[in-house]
């Protein structure tokens, strides 16, 4: 028992007479190069982020095209319906009845 | 001499010269006390680095309640407990892809400080084997105190704590750092 703690007591005291550690030389030149590194503004961006912006970018196009798309033949649609109602066309004529 | 007043309004103008005053007179300092708590001398030599970019950013939150010293501490201390805080994470990590792996984990080899008297190296790995299994704060304490030879009313300022609170620190890291070197002494000498 008294061995076991004569054992503790030595292994509290191994920092009797320590050192300070001495820091790299370096280190002022280290530190002044992450400064560098810090001060430039770097924007990073995932690739997964750059592919679901150009996803959702594609699908609102998509929609906008197709929309535009669509609105043009209802329009034309629309314009022809005026012009026939206007000249008095009609489109129930029955060709087979003409001989 | 500049005055801690003087010197931080030089530091915040960005002045280089009394930056690299502030880096070469703290190095070691910060160093030593960042290679107490980490135990590896590349993570304590890239977190002092990271602890001067952190005092050059921040000088100007420096409200000069505090000492610089005691400041420039705090911010070590930090700095070095989130490293060690991500490399216990990182370590379980590997630990479970080893698990995986069915590979052994291979004992790292203890920490020796560099400043430790040669006749008591050996003594000092088991000791530090023992510091590293502390509670963070009283971890912090036992560092400051033995390692750094800070008193207590400084370490109570630097942990923004009571002397009494420092004090009860400290002997609470003896009586587990006894117990811990007993079971390990049991362990291994019988």
């Amino acid at each position: 028992m008294r061995e076991e703690d004569n054992r503790i007591e030595e292994a509290l005291g191994s920092l009797k007479g320590i050192r300070q550690a001495e820091a790299n030389v370096y280190t002022f030149d280290k530190v002044m190069l992450k400064l560098q590194n810090e001060r430039v503004p770097h924007v990073s961006i995932s690739r997964g982020w750059i592919a679901g912006m150009v996803l959702v970018v594609a699908i609102n196009t998509g929609v906008a095209l197709y929309s535009i798309k669509n609105n043009g033949i209802v329009i034309k649609e629309n314009y022809y319906k005026e012009l026939e109602s206007e000249m008095g066309y009609t489109n129930d004529y029955n060709y087979q009845e003409v001989d | 001499m500049l005055t801690d007043q003087k010197f931080i309004r030089t530091l915040r103008e960005k002045n280089q010269e009394t930056f690299r005053l502030l880096v070469y007179t703290w190095q070691n300092k910060v160093f030593n006390t960042c290679i107490g708590i980490l135990q590896n001398a590349e993570d304590a030599e890239e977190t002092t680095q990271d602890v001067f970019v952190e005092v050059y950013f921040s000088v100007h939150k420096f409200d000069g309640r505090s000492t610089l010293s005691t400041w420039i501490y705090r911010i070590a201390i930090n700095k070095s407990l989130d490293r060690l805080r991500h490399n216990k994470r990182k370590k379980r990590a590997g630990l479970l892809q080893r698990l995986f792996d069915g590979n052994k984990m291979n004992d790292p080899a203890g920490f020796i400080h560099p400043g430790v008297e040669m006749e008591r190296k050996e003594l000092s790995v088991i000791l530090f084997k023992a510091i590293d299994l502390l509670a963070e704060n009283q971890k912090t304490a036992y560092i400051l105190h033995y390692l750094e030879g800070l008193p207590q009313q400084e370490i109570a300022d630097i942990m923004q704590t009571s002397v009494g609170a420092v004090e009860s620190l400290l002997s609470r890291a003896k009586a587990k750092l006894q117990k811990l070197l007993g079971d390990y002494y049991r362990k291994n000498f019988k």
